[in-house]
Parts: C-alpha cells; structure tokens; sequence
C-alpha cells in the first residue's frame, strides 16, 4: 500500500502550482470577479495545457489522465481561486466520460477536452446556483445514478461568488438521456471536493504566513496559542480532509467496493471544513481580513457556494449512512455463507 | 498512488488472520489487575507465534516489518476483537528508544526479554511539577563514583504496579538550561529506596501510580544516551508514543463505533434524523482518522523518518474517542449511565485521551510549531 501521490502526480501538482501561481494571481482574480467575467487569458492558457481534457480519454482528444490526476489539478485551481469555467467543464467531461454513450462521447468530448464547449453539471433535484453553468455551452444533468446532457443554456445567477459565473438548469428534461452510471456522480462529488480542498488549504497558508509577521503587544500575533490553536486546528481538519478526497479519487478511479461512501465521505467533510477553515482565516487576520483587497473573501465565498452544490453535508451524510447500512447486511450475508 | 495491499502484505494479513482464529484470548476479565495479566499472556502467545513486534529488526526479535504491516497487524487485531497486547511501554516505546540511544550491551540484555513478557516497563516522566513542561523535571540523579544516587517522586507512571523496569527522565546538572541538564535512565524497579502507590483513577480502578525514590542507585552503566542527553532520548520515546496511540488506538476506534451503530440499529434509534446525522459524522471522522493514519506511514516510509504526524493523529484520535463517547452515552439512554455498563466506563475512561500522551493543547503547539513552522512564544 502507498497513500501518497506517485512522483508523476506530484509534478503535476508543482507544475500546475506554479503556473497558477504567476497566471492566476489574486490580482487577476479579484478583476475577473469586479468585471464578473472569466479571466479568458487564463483560460486559454489553461485549454493550451490541456487542461479541460486532462480526464478525457485519449481517442476523444483528452490526455487520459485517471481520477487522481484530476483531483490534483481541481485542488490546484482551488488553491489559485483561479476564475476560469475550468470546473464545470471538466466535471461535465468526468460525468460524460462515464455515463455517455460512445456516440455521444465521440459528438460532445473532443470540444469539451479542447475547451471550445464549456460545461457544467447539475442535479435535477437541487436549486442550489451551478458553477460555471451560467455561460456553459453544454449542462450534464445528474439524476440518481442517470441523467441526460442538455445543451440548453441556464438560466443565469449573480451569486456572492462573482469569480465564477453561475446558473440554474431551466428545463431540467430537456436533452437526451445518459447511461446508468453511478460513477459519474461520484466522480463529480470528488472533483468538486478537492477543489474545496485547495480553497481551505490557501485560506490556511495565507493565515500562517500573515500571523507569523503581524505583530500586537510587541510580538508576532501567532504566538498567541488562540491564533496558533484555531491554525492547528485546521491543519487537523484539513489533514483529514486529503485523506478523505484523495482516498477517494484513488477508490472511484478503481472501482474500489468503498467508491461511493468515500466519495460521500469527502463532499460531506469539505461541504463544512472549506467554509469553516476560510472563514477561520478571515478572522485570523483581523481587520485587513474584511476587506475587499485582503482577497480572504474570494475564497471563503467560493467555499460557501460549493458547499451545498450536488449535495451538502447532510445530505451526504444521509446518503452514506444508507450505503453503510447495506454495507453491514451484505458482510452478515458473506459471514454466515 | 495504490491503496490495496501488496503481495507482501495481503499474505501476512491472511496469515495472521487464520493465526488469530487459532489463538484467540476470549473475552477479557472485568478486574482491572486480571486483565492487565490476561493482556501479558496474549504478549507471550503473539510472541510464540512471531508477531510480538513486528516493527523491531529481526537481529532483536522482530521481523523488521514496514509500518504499514504493523498498521495491518493492528487492523487485524481490531478486528478479530482481540486486544492490544500489554507492555506497549516495552514494544512500542523503550524498545525503539533503546534500539536508537543504548550500547550494545544495553541492547542485548533488555530486548529480547521484552518480547517474552518476562520484564514489564513502565515510564516515570511525568512529576507533580513537571507534566506538560516535561523539562521542569526535578528527580535529582548525583552521581556517585560509577553509580547515580536518585531522589525524587513521580506520578501518573501506568502500569508501574507491575513494572521491572522503568525509563527514567532526571536531572542530573542544575547549572545549564533545563533541558541540557536531564539524563535518561532505566531503572530496575527491584532496587531498594523505591515505593511505589496506586492511583485510584475517576474510572475507580488503578492503571496508574506515584513513585518515590529514596536514595535510589543506578549504575552508571544504565545511562541511556549520553548523561545530558535525556531530552532528546525522552523526545525519541515521545514521538514513538503518539504515532502509536494514534496509529494503534486509531485504528481501534472503529470497534468502538461498529457497537455504538449495533446498538443504534438494533433500537431503531437512527430513524431519528439527529441521531442518524451525528452518527454519520463520527462515522466520517473515524475514516478520517484510519486513512491519515494509513497516508501518514506512507509518507514516513518514502521520508525514511517518523516525524510530528503522530501528533495530528493522536489529536484526531482523542477528540474522535471524547465525541463517539458522548454521543453513545446520549443516545444509549439512561442505562448507559448504570455503574457496571461498558458504556459509562468508556465514556469515563475517554476523558484521560487528551490528556495521556501530551495534552490536546501542546500537541497543538507542536502542530503549530513544527509543522505549520509559526513563531513560537515560550
Ligand atoms: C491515564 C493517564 C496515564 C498516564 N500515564 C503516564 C505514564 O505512564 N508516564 C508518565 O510519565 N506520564 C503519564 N501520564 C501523565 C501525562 O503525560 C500528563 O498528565 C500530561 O503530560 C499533562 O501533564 P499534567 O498532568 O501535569 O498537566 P499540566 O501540564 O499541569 O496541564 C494542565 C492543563 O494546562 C494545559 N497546559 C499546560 N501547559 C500548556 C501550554 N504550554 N499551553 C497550553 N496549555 C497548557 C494542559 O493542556 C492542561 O489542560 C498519564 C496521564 C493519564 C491521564
């Protein structure tokens, strides 16, 4: 066993870290956000990695990459708070990868890995605002473990998240059926958490790194162990929080018989851990940590919006608690075989 | 990134499932004294079969197994329900210790014997003024020709009732800053000048002591370390502590919680949508807490180091123990409360998790410290 990311999958962790870090700086977030429109220079940086099809199959002008790899690059645009449809785009192209049939794969991938087609997913059920679907050309509907794909336009929403264009499905029938694939929703739950992941885990080191200069009484504020405590803290929760995402992208990439749970699992610790740990960091910087150009906001808001997005906490929560308790009669059917 | 067990590991697992099948110890006594002798016995019967300490070189005994082995020797121990074998403080703690700081001579006289359960040790670090602040030690070792002379107390040492030996934190210079002035001893508990009182803990039973050392002499020869080196030698032990509560115990949790959700299934409670949410959540937290255990040895075995992680975990463990135990008492009902139920006493007994092994809140300065690498104020 070896939890821990291969040497491929770490550099493309730093890579992508470092291209964020030059290309999506908070400056160029926060006027994609005042503009409320996508930093498109990103954007077509990002297309020209392949980075929309970093999960698409090669056949269908993807680079073929497994789940894991994926969750990398989501954790990454999180961490950037990068303000590109990159999200919705390569959560439509995971659902279809598993639900579509070849025809519709073959009529809808290839544009979807190019980025010439933005995407989005949504659930039928839910009316909670969809990123990326408010300029998406083309909406995944999920629906139990089927759903249709619809190139509809939403409905757009103005949302607290102005970084990301949001929408609501307006027809949620409208468009042509998928498969029955579980798998697409879970893939999805996990894509989505590890982008959740990146927000918290910035939100984190942005605080250690202020805390550790911000000087009150004569001292660095982070020798206070009320400051110093509330980061542990979060270390701890984000500590569980990879564990939980990328047990996940590694379960449902495999077919693994916990796939499922872990990727419900993961939606639910990051629908509260993200809000949690970014609004934490808005109060570890006091004052500055209100404010419009302290860029905290970015983050905290986009946790907020992903947190109920295909399903909050509890939600999971309830759903993981159904698959447990299958779980326990399928091993008492096994034991007493 | 490959979560499944290896070859090595599947087999090992396979075997030692069918070996716990053979060898089972039942279900344990309910006096705390038997038990502990019970958990001794199941020491010696693991070492029959080769499994006392998997994680030791084998030159010393073990089969110088990987950590994530040892993970699934605990995992198979949970869950076949067997217990964690007694003299953990020998295993898991003065064995490594010794293996890291002490000569060759100490190696070969106190390793082999711990493994058979013949010598049971114990660790005398904490005193009535020096427990968080470990440094603050004031059992006073002076030295005597090839002989040290100690005096002093300890408290809250565990197991010393049946200890033969003990690892011993004093100071032996109180010229030089605190923690350059401690020495770390073994000292055998068979040496005139010790006394040594039970602890009556709130669980109403006695795990752990005070010990008091009246011109207690130990020769030079059972310095561990270096004299004046007793601080790192105690940080070794430390460290090796909290990867095992938080690996060991860590991965125990999940016992714990199959018979609260027993309970919550069997009385319908979890149609109640709090009950069932609350539950889901500890459920999550225990997950958590296994595979961060499971990532940290990863990460360790490519570093080629153990390093503060064992902290985290020990936090997570703590906190995940305290609410599982609250939680169960709060939706068992009223007779989880009754003196002799297993409830009430895991529900009293999780109270000592965030304080044994290094508080909650220093092992959040070590978190702070030296894994987020923030200013320090002390
Ligand atoms: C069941 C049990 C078994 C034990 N077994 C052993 C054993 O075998 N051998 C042994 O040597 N010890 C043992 N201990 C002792 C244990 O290691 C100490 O109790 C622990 O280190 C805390 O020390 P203390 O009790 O003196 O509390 P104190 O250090 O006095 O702490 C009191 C409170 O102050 C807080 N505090 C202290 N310093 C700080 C700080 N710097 N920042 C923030 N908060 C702080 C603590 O977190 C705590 O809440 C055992 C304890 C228990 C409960």
């Amino acid at each position: 066993m070896r939890f821990m990311l291969s040497d491929e999958q770490s550099a493309i962790q730093d890579m992508a870290r470092e291209v964020l870090a030059a290309e999506s700086t908070f400056d160029r977030v926060r006027s994609a956000g005042e503009e409320r429109q996508y930093d498109s220079e990103l954007w077509a940086l990002q297309r020209s990695m392949g980075w929309p099809g970093v999960g698409v199959p090669q056949r269908w002008g993807g680079q073929g990459l497994g789940l894991v790899e994926l969750s990398v690059i989501a954790e990454e645009c999180g961490y950037a708070c990068s303000s590109t449809p990159l999200l919705g785009t390569i959560l439509a192209a995971t659902s279809l990868v598993s639900a579509a049939s070849s025809e519709q794969c073959e009529r809808y991938l290839p544009s979807l890995a190019a980025g010439e087609v933005r995407g989005a997913v949504a659930l039928t059920a839910d009316s909670t605002p969809v990123p990326d679907a408010g300029e998406a050309g083309l909406i995944v509907v999920l629906e139990g473990s089927g759903g249709r794909v619809s190139l509809q336009p939403a409905q757009p929403v103005e949302t607290i998240d102005p970084t990301l264009r949001y929408g609501r499905v307006v027809d949620p029938s409208a468009g042509e059926p998928l498969n029955q694939s579980p798998i697409a929703y879970d893939s999805t739950l996990v894509v989505v958490s590890a982008h959740q992941l990146g927000l918290a885990q910035r939100a984190l080191d942005l605080s250690v790194a202020y805390t550790s200069v911000r000087e009150q009484f004569g001292v660095p504020v982070a020798t206070f162990q009320a400051v110093s405590h509330r980061l542990a803290q979060a270390h701890v929760d984000l500590t569980a929080a990879r564990s939980l995402v990328y047990h996940a992208a590694w379960a449902v990439q495999v077919g693994d018989s916990e796939a499922s749970a872990s990727a419900a699992r993961a939606k639910a610790w990051l629908a509260e851990a993200s809000r949690t740990v970014t609004g934490s960091a808005i109060h570890a910087h006091g004052g500055i940590g209100f404010t419009w150009e302290a860029n905290l906001h970015w983050l905290f808001k986009r946790a907020t919006m992903l947190g109920p997005y295909l399903g909050g906490a509890r939600q999971h929560r309830s759903r993981l608690l159904d698959m447990l308790g299958t779980a326990q009669t399928t091993s008492h059917e096994t034991d007493h075989s | 990134m490959d979560l499944t067990l290896s070859a090595d590991e599947l087999a090992f697992r396979d075997d030692f499932r069918a070996w716990i099948a053979d060898h089972h110890p039942g279900s344990p006594p309910s006096n705390v004294e038997e038990r502990y002798y019970w958990r001794l016995e199941w020491l010696r019967e693991l070492n029959r079969g080769g499994f006392a300490a998997m994680h030791w070189p084998s030159e010393y005994g073990g089969r110088g197994a990987t950590a994530m082995l040892n993970a699934v020797f605990f995992t198979e121990l949970a869950r076949a329900g067997a217990p964690i074998p007694a003299n953990h403080i020998a295993t898991f703690m003065a064995g490594p210790t010794i293996m890291q700081w002490g000569t060759q001579e100490q190696k070969e006289r106190y390793l082999a014997p711990m493994l058979r359960a013949d010598n049971v040790w114990c660790q005398g670090f904490s005193e009535p003024g020096a427990g968080s602040d470990l440094a603050a030690v004031a059992t006073f070792a002076a030295r005597e020709g090839d002989e040290f002379v100690v005096n002093g107390q300890k408290v809250w040492t565990s197991e010393a009732q049946y200890a033969h030996f003990c690892l011993l934190v004093t100071r032996t210079d109180r010229s030089v800053a605190q923690h350059k002035g401690l020495t770390y001893f073994i000292l055998d508990m068979s040496s005139p000048g010790i006394t040594r009182r039970p602890l009556r803990q709130l669980t109403g039973e006695s795990e752990f002591n005070e010990l008091f050392f009246d011109n207690v002499r130990i020769p030079a020869s059972s310095v561990i370390g270096e004299v004046g080196n007793g601080w790192r030698v105690a940080m070794t032990t430390l460290m090796h502590e909290r990867s095992m509560i938080g690996a060991g115990y860590g991965i125990r949790l999940r016992n714990y919680l199959t018979v609260v959700e027993s309970h919550l299934r069997a009385h319908g409670l979890l149609d109640d949508p709090i009950v069932a949410d609350r539950f889901t959540d500890l459920e999550i937290r225990t997950r958590a807490l296994e595979l961060s255990a499971l990532r940290q040895i990863s990460e360790a075995q490519a570093r080629g180091s153990v390093g503060s992680e064992g902290s985290i975990l020990k936090l997570m463990w703590s906190d995940t123990y305290s609410r599982l135990a609250e939680f169960a008492i709060e939706t068992v009902g009223p007779d989880a409360l009754e003196d002799a139920s297993g409830w009430a006493w895991e529900y009293l007994r999780s109270r000592a998790s965030t304080i044994e092994g290094g508080t909650s809140d220093i092992l959040r300065n070590i978190v702070a410290d030296r894994v987020l690498g923030l200013p320090r104020a002390r």
